[in-house]
């Protein structure tokens, strides 16, 4: 409900004036085939529909990639981004960016490299973590360590471009929604659609394996299969985000945490609402990083961590947990 | 019902176990004693499949339990590790719900979270149900565990050192459930356990290991003498018998004699 009402708010601002009316109507006359090409068309179904609806996926997506994340590590502090998904992510796009090296041609350049090296890094972490069983110490460090290897790379590139193509690269890593198109937008959807439930119906695992290996084993819980599945299908969903969005980091660890500290940690319950509150903090981050200096429109990153930050250290401060796990 | 047939396993070229054969019967419960590092743990992580077995076989009512799956497996033989909390913890509600596992498809039914009540009612941990795992005391995570390896409803359960870190009245308290499922529900234990005396007053037989290897299996009385424990332990003992249960005391000079 608050997640529609946000939305409802969401869709009304804007430089372009629509009444209320006019918007729902918009958006019947387009589901019922109503052929329309004003302005007021466009602005809402090209522009901020689009917009809000890609903030509400990015959100939900990187915030379930964080409850799932933090279960599969039982680490409080992992994201999405522990499996170095970021920062192979910036890198595949400073090769594209800075050095005009890509996989395929067309609009869509970036998005793919970003996509790829995402995934490459995850799957190294993999690779190399499932050797030594896939313990969760081993997947946080290895981890770790990629990020720092691209970030270094990512470092020299930009020491030898020009501040053009550096500011270029700046300006895709701090993340926006400004280029949601509704291509994107089914395309990131359906990856949802299809890897989302799957880690629904593992979260049970999540909360076994939380006791220990031996002890989930002797439970019938497989777990070694069900930390690579649900960490591989995290990398997917992040990588399928980021490279349409840049880096939009925070919301993913921070929603887990605002729901855990009113919810409990069962996974399942952790899964579903923390991706709610993703949605609606990134759609409010939306809306305030375009009313905050008009007609600027603030990088959605930092926006997101500006009011998400203050927050989440209230609630740490504040934490009361309620007993109802 | 459970049989460990020549069972030798190593650790990284090291052996660990050593041609181990024993049965545990309908009903009765092992204690399995023996030094730090004689291979208590790794004896139970192997009949569990944790730990795969070098040579030998492990069989429950005639069945290789390597060839069972996960699932099956767990609706056979239950344990008990040492517990570790996590970081992200439930309440004991919750946490004991997680023994019906084996038997849940998409998510927990309403009969398994009747039967975790029932478990929580029997062990008197019911006024504890709403609360977080994290927030409990030693003693009362290890019950929280214990009830849930008894919500597994197994015939077979194996307890690592369960007791170390309960004082005298939830030692007493731990042992009589356990006492009780063998004794009512023909449940079988084996349970490795630090504690000589405790082990000596609730277990129907001990099976003492040294260095990877079976020393001894018998009565209490026959297992727990002055002879076997300076032996196995170095340490100078005396030995009383009240009841027929040995009780061991620590002589004050620190050598064999």
């Amino acid at each position: 409900m608050l997640l529609l009402l946000i939305m409802l708010i969401s869709i009304n601002i804007g430089p372009y004036e629509i009444s209320l009316k006019e918007i729902i109507q918009i958006i019947f006359d387009r589901l019922t085939g109503m052929p329309r090409t004003d302005d007021a068309f466009l602005v809402i179904w090209r522009i901020r529909l689009p917009r809000i609806l890609m903030a509400m996926l990015t959100g939900f997506g990187l915030a379930v990639c964080g409850a799932t994340m933090q279960n599969v590590l039982d680490n409080p502090m992992a994201s999405p981004f522990t499996l170095g998904i970021s920062s192979g992510a910036s890198f595949g796009a400073a090769l594209a960016i800075l050095l005009q090296i890509y996989f395929i041609q067309g609009p869509y350049f970036i998005v793919f490299n970003a996509f790829i090296f995402a995934l490459t890094t995850s799957i190294i972490v993999f690779t190399i973590s499932s050797r030594y069983n896939a313990s969760p110490e081993t997947m946080i460090l290895t981890g770790i360590g990629l990020s720092f290897l691209f970030s270094a790379l990512t470092i020299l590139l930009e020491y030898f471009s020009s501040p053009e193509a550096v500011y270029n690269l700046q300006f895709w890593i701090h993340g926006s929604l400004g280029k949601a198109t509704w291509d994107k937008l089914s395309i990131i959807f359906l990856i949802q659609v299809l890897t989302i439930p799957i880690l629904y119906w593992k979260a049970l695992n999540l909360d076994i394996m939380a006791y220990g290996e031996d002890q989930a084993t002797s439970l019938g819980v497989n777990v070694k299969t069900t930390r690579l599945l649900t960490a591989g299908l995290i990398s997917i969903i992040a990588a399928s985000i980021i490279c349409f969005t840049g880096v939009i980091g925070f919301v993913g660890l921070v929603s887990p945490h605002i729901t855990r500290i009113f919810l409990g940690n069962r996974s399942r319950t952790v899964l579903v609402y923390s991706g709610v509150i993703g949605a609606s903090l990134l759609i409010l981050s939306d809306i305030l990083s375009s009313i905050m200096m008009p007609p600027l429109v603030l990088p959605i990153g930092a926006v997101t961590s500006l009011i998400g930050a203050p927050f989440f250290l209230y609630l740490i401060q504040k934490r009361r947990r309620f007993e109802n796990a | 019902m459970l049989k460990v047939e020549n069972l030798s396993f190593s650790y990284n070229k090291v052996q660990v176990l050593r041609d181990i054969s024993f049965n545990l019967e309908e009903g009765k419960i092992i204690g399995l004693i023996g030094p730090n590092g004689s291979g208590k743990s790794t004896l139970l992580k192997n009949i569990l499949h944790l730990e795969k077995p070098d040579y030998g076989r492990i069989k429950l009512d005639n069945e290789d339990i390597a060839r069972m799956s996960l699932t099956e497996r767990a609706k056979k033989i239950s344990y008990v590790p040492q517990f570790t909390t996590p970081n992200f913890s439930h309440n004991v509600f919750y946490t004991v719900l997680m023994g019906r596992k084996p038997y849940i498809g998409w998510n927990y039914s309403k009969e398994d979270e009747e039967k975790t009540r029932q478990v929580l009612t029997q062990m008197k941990l019911e006024k504890l149900g709403e609360r977080l795992f994290s927030h409990l005391s030693g003693g009362e995570k290890q019950k929280t565990i214990l009830a849930r390896a008894i919500a597994q409803n197994c015939n077979v359960m194996l307890l690592d050192e369960p007791t170390s870190n309960l004082d005298l009245k939830h030692k007493q308290e731990f042992m009589l459930i356990l006492r009780e499922k063998v004794d009512t529900q023909k449940v079988s234990i084996l349970i490795a356990i630090h504690d000589l005396n405790l082990a000596a007053a609730f277990c129907d037989k001990i099976l003492l290991l040294n260095r990877g290897q079976k020393f001894m299996e018998g009565k209490p009385e026959e297992v727990i003498t002055k002879e076997n424990i300076e032996k196995i332990y170095e340490v100078a003992v005396n030995i009383l018998l009240h009841d027929n249960i040995p009780y061991i005391i620590l002589n004050q000079s620190n050598s064999i004699r």
